[in-house]
């Protein structure tokens, strides 16, 4: 029975004959634990990213919130991404994300107010009222957060209302990102 | 026994016949510590510290002209030591620089005095050791004006640099988070809804690993 180091690594015990065996039971172990580093290594330096963006949603002053549209994947490192069957989301898997949402609000006379909002599987975990000056043609509008996802899929979305005179206004989405910061459960 | 340049690790010289058995253990277990750091130090940055920390309910009666701190009372998640319900902030160890951040969202409980003033200021103190007693604040806030559309929805975000590993309550050792408002509603107080959150993450160590 040979000896075993912390991480499983075999060696020969004192007065065991060292043989080809020998080595090779060595190399086969510190091959798999640095396979094993590389995977971790992986998750260390590449992070899980999208970012959508384009398109453009019309809403009507004071309603719900609407769910914002895109028409462009600007970047999809890990497949969150699928614009021709669901244009208004990223789907991610479980874990913690930092979520970004921007877009310009045009079309109404005056604002009184815009409110966007991160959306994870229909609840919001970001909101952020951007006050208009009551004169803008244009209002710009932006919202962070960090949000929770625990289902095996959830829709990451961002949806917007407004207050304020003539209109409908469109929402016309610069981009909406989302990078995982970590796993729910430690690897 | 000579070593490699670089990571040190065990082999026979030329001239000596080898111990065998014994030479092969001493390679396996060089090997074998190395690895048990790097695992380490790997595993450190994916299981990133985190922490999202939320309201059991309302909190009601932010008067007009004073500031008050929101009390945090309710772990969301967590994967590193926090304190909450101990003090108004959310304390946290674990030496780095963190991004922390806010969302707040709050609506007058009865009259709106229109285009009024609202401040969420979001803060990092921490107790420095020299001189003692000392707290070292790190302060960004967002001001928004209150209109008659439902309440005002305020993120708020910063980085910090947290230099202590010690899990206390605000004012006596540690690093804690901090949020609190003010506002000119003169016509009533504020609620603030209990969908709030505070988070953080370690962004990175305060040296490289």
């Amino acid at each position: 029975m040979p000896g075993m180091t912390s991480l499983g690594i075999p060696y020969p015990l004192q007065g065991e004959t060292v043989t080809a065996q020998s080595w090779e039971d060595l190399a086969v172990a510190v091959d798999g634990l640095m396979t094993s580093l590389d995977t971790i290594r992986d998750l260390a330096e590449d992070f899980d990213t999208a970012q959508i963006s384009g398109g453009s949603v019309v809403v009507a002053t004071g309603v719900t919130a609407t769910i914002a549209n895109y028409s462009t994947e600007s970047w999809d490192t890990a497949g969150w991404v699928d614009l021709g069957v669901s244009p208004n989301q990223i789907t991610v898997p479980p874990g913690l994300y930092f979520v970004n949402g921007y877009a310009f609000i045009s079309g109404g006379t005056t604002y009184t107010m815009a409110r966007l909002q991160i959306m994870v599987a229909g609840t919001p975990w970001a909101v952020r009222t951007t006050d208009g000056t009551g004169t803008a043609s244009l209002l710009l509008a932006s919202v962070h957060g960090f949000v929770m996802c625990t289902a095996a899929s959830t829709a990451l979305t961002l949806s917007g209302r407004w207050v304020g005179t003539g209109g409908p206004a469109t929402f016309s989405t610069a981009r909406f990102q989302a990078v995982k910061i970590r796993a729910l459960a430690n690897v | 026994m000579e070593t490699t340049a670089n990571q040190n690790l065990p082999y026979p010289e030329c001239v000596d016949p080898g111990a065998g058995a014994l030479d092969l253990q001493v390679l396996a277990e060089a090997i074998d510590a190395k690895l048990v750091t790097a695992f380490e130090n790997f595993r450190a940055v994916v299981n990133r510290p985190a922490f999202i920390v939320g309201l059991s309910a309302n909190q009601t009666g932010f008067a007009s002209g004073s500031t008050a701190d929101i009390v945090w009372d309710t772990k969301i998640w967590d994967s590193t030591t926090i304190g909450v319900g101990v003090g108004s902030g959310v304390t946290f160890g674990d030496p780095g620089y963190w991004m922390i951040g806010c969302w707040i969202s709050s609506v007058p409980s009865g009259g709106v005095t229109a285009n009024s003033k609202l401040l969420i200021r979001l803060s990092y103190r921490g107790d420095l050791y020299v001189p003692v007693g000392a707290v070292h604040t790190e302060s960004t806030a967002a001001a928004n004006f209150q209109s008659n559309t439902g309440g005002e929805d305020v993120v708020v975000t910063q980085l910090v640099r947290q230099e202590y590993d010690g899990v206390t309550s605000p004012g006596s050792g540690g690093g804690a988070v901090i949020v609190n408002l003010s506002h000119a509603n003169v016509a009533s107080t504020l609620t603030v809804n209990s969908t709030s959150l505070v988070w953080g993450f370690k962004v990175c160590n305060l040296e490289d690993m």
